[in-house]
């Protein structure tokens, strides 16, 4: 049997790596991008059928290439899962506004040129799952987040206008909203005194996300949120 | 699925043809199940199939908007199966008119099933959840507690109404480790009584019982690092 084919963007050590890992474990080929090379080859050694593509998913001649020698070696995406995430502090003052068009390129246009690329194929199949992770600043915009929410909440309203036209299609398209701090090395170091229970695990992410690419077309969440069940929203 | 009831105890109310009678086979693979509704004809239709596949379910009648009656189900189901860990509450029938077509009658009965009932049956079952530290409760919702049409002058905001019910339990209970679910049903759902409205719809216009039970399961069980409150299930061709 020839393994399904999963795309994730933006794997490093948290989340993506995760995600990476349950698409595996489900029995899926999975192509990893990212621009750090070293880390995904680590990744590619420890994960079944998984794959390092390094590849700046910002540069579309690059995604072109990376995404012709995905099809060539592992087979037409079956699944898309855009967790790539270009982020920054600041306020509307403080930040350079080269920040605000830099994330835009990452979170927004990334998943633009993504999808139009691999969405046709999952069209002609009548078959697949186009996936973004977010977070709250895709429904808010807080002061420190100038450079950041805006591109959220575009790429939010990008995934639902995808959702909207290749739905009625057989392509399953959702928002993943994570309202949480994901347990990771440099957020513990952040909030060093936080409990474990004030974190999101990576795996409960990917298990949510593997669950949602493969819920029964009856039956199809758009918007998924997710939070520790300590979180005040 | 055969059903392989294991410790706990899942309570459905209301339960009817579809959603219902779905919800309780689906948790009776994992739960021993009771089912409360009004009439008893399909409570105990569908209580002897999940027996016959091995279950443990047991039909309660009882009306969910009479407090006297949702104590004495309670406390019957307290009883025969032990407290309960999953709550779904599936307080069905959507009355359909405008304004000057509904009836107060119509609007106070239906703010009482969605959303009253819902509060009461709540209410009896957080006491042992918060001793325990751990427990679900999920909601069915529609698209008329998000976005209603105007032939739902009661519906919406009964909808509506238990809609912020289940934010505030969320915000209340979640922090003392009880799960608060909606599942906003964004479509038909696959069941005669639709199909007799709807002659003209194919399987894939609806929602099946089964798939949204599944949502309903996979809600029970997320890890609470990651605890979705409201979630949205509609079939892949609605419009939305």
């Amino acid at each position: 049997m020839v393994n399904p084919v999963a795309v994730v963007t933006g794997v490093g050590p948290g989340t993506g790596a995760a995600i990476a890992r349950r698409f595996s474990r489900g029995g899926y080929a999975v192509a990893m991008l990212a621009r750090s090379r070293d880390r995904l080859a680590s990744l590619e050694r420890e994960i079944e059928r998984s794959r390092s593509y390094p590849c700046d998913v910002t540069d579309e001649a690059e995604l072109d290439g990376t995404l012709e020698a995905i099809r060539t070696e592992l087979g037409t995406p079956k699944v898309l899962v855009h967790n790539a995430v270009g982020g920054a502090f600041g306020n509307f003052l403080e930040i350079d506004p080269e920040v605000l068009n830099r994330n835009f390129q990452v979170n927004t246009m990334a998943l633009l040129y993504l999808a139009r690329r691999l969405a046709p194929a999952m069209v002609a199949a009548g078959d697949g799952a186009i996936i973004a992770t977010g977070n709250t600043s895709a429904l808010r915009g807080k002061a420190a987040f100038a450079g950041f929410a805006p591109t959220k909440a575009a790429q939010r309203i990008l995934a639902e206008s995808i959702a909207r036209e290749v739905g009625p299609r057989g392509v399953h398209v959702a928002y993943v909203t994570i309202d949480a701090v994901i347990d990771l090395e440099w957020t513990r170091q952040r909030f060093p005194n936080a409990p474990d229970d004030f974190f999101i695990k990576p795996a409960a992410i990917a298990e949510e996300v593997f669950h949602v690419a493969h819920q029964d077309r009856s039956a199809w969440s758009f918007n998924v949120e997710l939070r520790p069940f300590r979180e005040t929203w | 699925m055969a059903a392989e009831p294991g410790q706990g105890v899942a309570a459905v109310v209301g339960v009817g043809e579809g959603l219902g009678a779905a919800l309780a086979r689906r948790f009776a693979a994992g739960y021993r199940v009771a089912l409360v509704a009004r009439s008893a004809e399909v409570i105990e239709k569908v209580a002897g199939e999940i027996r016959a596949n091995g279950g443990v379910a047991v039909p309660i009648q009882g009306d969910a908007t009479v407090e006297a009656q949702v104590a004495a189900s309670h406390e019957r189901i307290r009883n025969e199966l032990g407290p309960i860990d999953v709550l779904i509450y599936n307080g069905g029938r959507r009355p359909m008119g405008r304004l000057l077509e509904t009836t107060p009658d119509v609007f106070e009965d239906a703010w009482r099933l969605h959303a009253f009932g819902a509060f009461l049956w709540a209410r009896q079952v957080v006491p042992d959840m918060l001793s325990r530290g751990n427990g679900a409760i999920l909601i069915t919702g529609a698209t008329a507690g998000v976005r209603p049409w105007p032939n739902s002058a009661a519906f919406g905001p009964a909808k509506f109404a238990v809609r912020g019910l289940a934010q505030v339990l969320a915000r209340d209970l979640h922090p003392q480790g009880i799960h608060v679910g909606y599942v906003n049903v964004d479509g038909g759902i696959d069941m005669p009584l639709l199909r007799s409205f709807l002659p003209q719809a194919q399987d894939e216009d609806l929602l099946k019982p089964s798939a949204i039970a599944d949502a309903f399961w996979f809600l029970a069980h997320q890890d609470r690092s990651a605890w979705t409150h409201e979630l949205d299930v509609r079939p892949f061709k609605e419009k939305f």
